[in-house]
């Protein structure tokens, strides 16, 4: 530890020399650097669809509105807006004195561009789909935008904050009008302005001096560095090569917290982890079995020995940070009573199922516990790990639910919008079978089906609130899936290292990253 | 001589045809999708069926192959799915990466390796030979990832000297050097010692013994010159799994090399850069393997002769 402090003391002299020789208040150059577990797919969050991408995006782009380190909606580019009773048209109200950072002016007319490039499904952008809804868009006034839905969508405030939809400088979409340039040209209104990406290598920022938000951002440069191996993220750290590394382990957290140079953040996330359960098999069609499953599994120790007991358990069929959350009464962990449920529907010698999972480090320990608490209710569990494209191909690629090959499968969901319709619509509705959606428990109970679209067609909390209430109660009780719980994010920082942070939704946080000098302790 | 090679280059192209079809049967019978994980996770099915479309997936099978071969020969290895990058750019620039660090660690393990084969072949059953053999056997059986996080955490992470991952001065890889070539070295220390083994039983040897050669020309001239003919093929083999087999290293230390790259193709099924990949990795080996075979003329002219 002698090696790092005396690192440390060097910074602080060179610190000190640089204030001596620039004078009192002026701030030391400091570079953000950072590991993440991939390289990006691109810069263009319109045809993005990886939450490390859209992360790192940040840096250039910003949206309209967008989500606080509570999944609270905040605005952003915009300053408010206004909604129609059946929420088919909102007015917002665009933030004054904005510039992207080529010079061009950010207003409605800017505005208007990127959100047609968005709804034009023509486009062929990955993310064209998720703002199908809109029909055309209005300039009101140099600063006020108005835009029409097709139909009533009372998520829509919500889908704007989504990180796709960001404001691209209208002169570099006329300039680079290839999508091959455009991904490579990232120019938007964001504290940043992307220097270069080096595939595999790095992905590097500077500052944008011109930036609206006094005081921000705090450091002059970021660089992102591609570290696939979970280990190698940590001896980046604690060697000081980067700064902060996301996302931390769980199993790892230990390392970290024996480096006094180093801290562990962890912050709520809305990304829901279940397992799927089959409701067309069956057996598995019975809710007495399914709610059997829900008895089986501890929670308390599924948190505690994958995710450092860091985070929450299920205690709805969807993340307490999500708006229009409702606590249901728990599954508490009991194996008689699921032995008992499984015998009333005529498994009195338990049954025999298999689960899909993932070949990770942290679904194959999940895996085990699981199929340990499963063993205890008389549940005999088949675990087939395999690699995550093989999956998704063979989930999705089935023509007819019934030939669907697995009982359980054990995976996440979460709902990028942080709104309550996106956290159930894609997993709990008829319309949402695979491979339309997310639905792969085929699902189907069509009172569940009326209230999550009911409360789409109002803007009104009072009323979109009693519905979701309705289906949150009408899933917890039939059971579709296993309830498990939501995980911290976990990030590791260096000490004196401040607002870097994950956000509910798993992106990452930075631009209001500062070093802290005067914390460094010995 | 040259006629040889001609021929054997020849011999390339059906080869090359061969495993062109293996690897297109391969690629296409992989489980999943790659239109819907182009599309992305939560895309509806007409996205899906649009990338389908803009790939070139919905056509038939022999189309899309006759394609790919028709583009391949005129350079143009298709656009990966993953970046929309050119894959010829994308493997243009993991390339070097790869081969600078398969160099590096070849160097050193195939001296290494010779070396600690000869001393231990002629200290026959002593101690030395015990000793350089048991070594051998545990970098044989040791996982090199695990060595590489060894390196990692009790190397780079104390001392600073060297980078714990990717590449930013010219040290940087000295460390994912070592790891690659461990096994490559203990391979050798063993094949090497058996070869020198073999050779000293020859008659020639015996002869040159006979006729009152100093003992270092015998050693080198005659046993060391002999034995090097096996070695030389396994040392070709080698390197050419050097070259397409440091995939588990390349992830440990971020790399961006070529096994980094198929890592991430194989994750997003970016099945132009897998084909094109594999391609490489095959003529690659087959190179090396004539290369190795032009070599044998140099050392043992009677090869030279058909």
């Amino acid at each position: 530890m002698m090696i790092p402090s005396k690192k440390v003391q060097r910074c602080l002299l060179a610190v000190l020399f640089t204030t001596l020789a620039t004078g009192a208040h002026s701030a030391a150059a400091h570079e953000l650097r950072l590991a993440m577990q991939s390289d990006i797919t691109g810069l263009d969050p319109h045809d993005t669809t990886d939450n490390l991408s859209y992360s790192v995006q940040s840096a250039v782009y910003e949206r309209l509105f967008q989500f606080d380190r509570q999944m609270k909606l905040v605005p952003a580019l915009a300053t408010g807006y206004r909604a129609n009773d059946n929420a088919t048209e909102f007015v917002i109200d665009l933030r004054d004195n904005v510039r992207f950072s080529d010079g061009a002016p950010f207003n409605a007319a800017a505005a208007k561009t990127n959100l047609d490039r968005l709804a034009d499904q023509g486009m062929g952008l990955k993310r064209n789909n998720m703002f199908s809804m809109i029909d055309h868009t209005e300039i009101i006034n140099e600063h006020r935008i108005k835009i029409v839905l097709k139909q009533p969508f009372g998520a829509m405030i919500n889908t704007l904050a989504h990180p796709s939809a960001v404001m691209i400088s209208p002169q570099a979409l006329k300039k680079y009008s290839n999508e091959n340039d455009l991904r490579v040209h990232p120019v938007g209104t964001g504290p940043f302005i992307f220097t270069g990406w080096a595939s595999g290598r790095s992905v590097s920022f500077v500052k944008n001096p011109n930036y609206w938000e006094k005081g921000w951002p705090r450091v002059d440069k970021v660089t992102f560095y591609p570290t696939p191996e979970s280990a190698t993220r940590v001896a980046r750290l604690r060697a000081g090569e980067v700064d902060a590394v996301m996302p931390l382990d769980a199993q790892l957290t230990k390392a970290i917290g024996r480096d006094t140079h180093l801290k562990v953040v962890h912050d709520a996330s809305v990304l829901q982890h279940y397992i799927v359960i089959n409701n067309l098999k069956p057996a598995l069609k019975d809710v007495r079995v399914r709610r059997a499953l829900n008895y089986a599994m501890d929670r308390n120790i599924w948190l505690r020995a994958v995710h450092g007991n860091m985070g929450t358990v299920a205690s709805a069929p969807m993340a307490n940070a999500i708006p229009f959350y409702q606590a249901q009464a728990p599954y508490a962990h009991d194996p008689h009573k699921a032995r008992e449920l499984l015998k009333e529907a005529g498994y009195p010698d338990g049954l025999s199922l298999n689960m899909w999972i993932a070949n990770d480090t942290s679904s194959i320990l999940a895996s085990q516990l699981i199929k340990q608490q499963l063993a205890a209710a008389g549940v005999r569990l088949q675990v087939v790990p395999m690699d995550s494209a093989t999956r998704t191909g063979m989930i999705y690629n089935v023509s007819d639910p019934n030939a669907a090959r697995y009982d359980l499968v054990l995976r996440g969901w979460s709902p990028s919008t942080g709104d309550a319709d996106w956290a159930l619509r894609p997993l709990f509705t008829t319309g949402a079978w695979v491979p339309k959606l997310d639905n792969e428990s085929y699902y189907s109970n069509p009172q569940v089906d009326d209230a999550i679209q009911g409360a789409l067609g109002s803007a009104d909390a009072d009323k979109r609130g009693a519905q979701y209430a309705r289906a949150q109660q009408l899933i917890w009780k039939d059971a579709p899936v296993i309830f498990l719980g939501n995980p911290d994010n976990l990030t590791a920082l260096s000490r004196n290292l401040d607002g870097v942070y994950m956000l509910p939704d798993t992106t990452f946080a930075f631009n209001h990253a500062h070093f802290v000098s005067d914390n460094v302790q010995q | 001589m040259l006629s040889y090679a001609l021929r054997r280059l020849l011999g390339i192209i059906p080869v090359l045809i061969v495993v062109s079809l293996l690897v297109f049967a391969f690629v296409k019978l992989m489980p999943g999708d790659p239109a819907r994980i182009y599309a992305g996770p939560d895309a509806s099915l007409e996205a899906v069926d649009a990338a389908r479309h803009q790939l070139g997936l919905d056509q038939p099978l022999t189309i899309q192959y006759l394609q790919w071969v028709g583009n391949f020969l005129t350079g143009d290895l298709g656009i990966a799915y993953r970046n929309r990058q050119p894959v010829a750019d994308a493997i243009g620039e993991s390339f070097f990466p790869t081969l600078w660090l398969s160099l590096a660690a070849f160097a050193w393990s195939s001296v290494a390796g010779i070396a600690i084969g000869v001393f231990a072949a002629r200290r026959r059953g002593r101690w030395q030979d015990y000793t350089a053999m048991s070594i051998a056997v545990c970098g044989i059986s040791m996982p090199s990832f695990w060595l590489g996080l060894l390196l990692i955490q009790y190397v780079a992470v104390p001392f600073g000297l060297f980078a714990t991952s990717g590449y930013a001065k010219p040290l940087d890889i000295v460390l994912p050097a070592i790891t690659l070539g461990s096994t490559v070295a203990a391979v050798m220390a063993r094949y090497t010692r058996s070869a020198y083994l073999e050779a000293t039983h020859e008659d020639y040897v015996r002869t040159a013994r006979a006729k009152g050669l100093t003992n270092r020309m015998v050693v080198w001239k005659h046993t060391f010159r002999n034995a090097l003919i096996p070695v030389l093929t396994m040392l070709g083999l080698q390197f050419g799994f050097l070259l397409s087999g440091s995939i588990v290293i390349e992830s440990v230390f971020s790399w961006p090399g070529l096994g980094w790259l198929l890592i991430e193709s194989i994750k997003t099924q970016d099945q132009p850069v897998i084909q094109a990949l594999v391609m490489l990795f095959v003529t690659m080996f087959l190179v090396i393997n004539l290369v190795v075979d032009l070599l044998y003329g140099f050392i043992d002219p009677s090869a030279r002769r058909d």
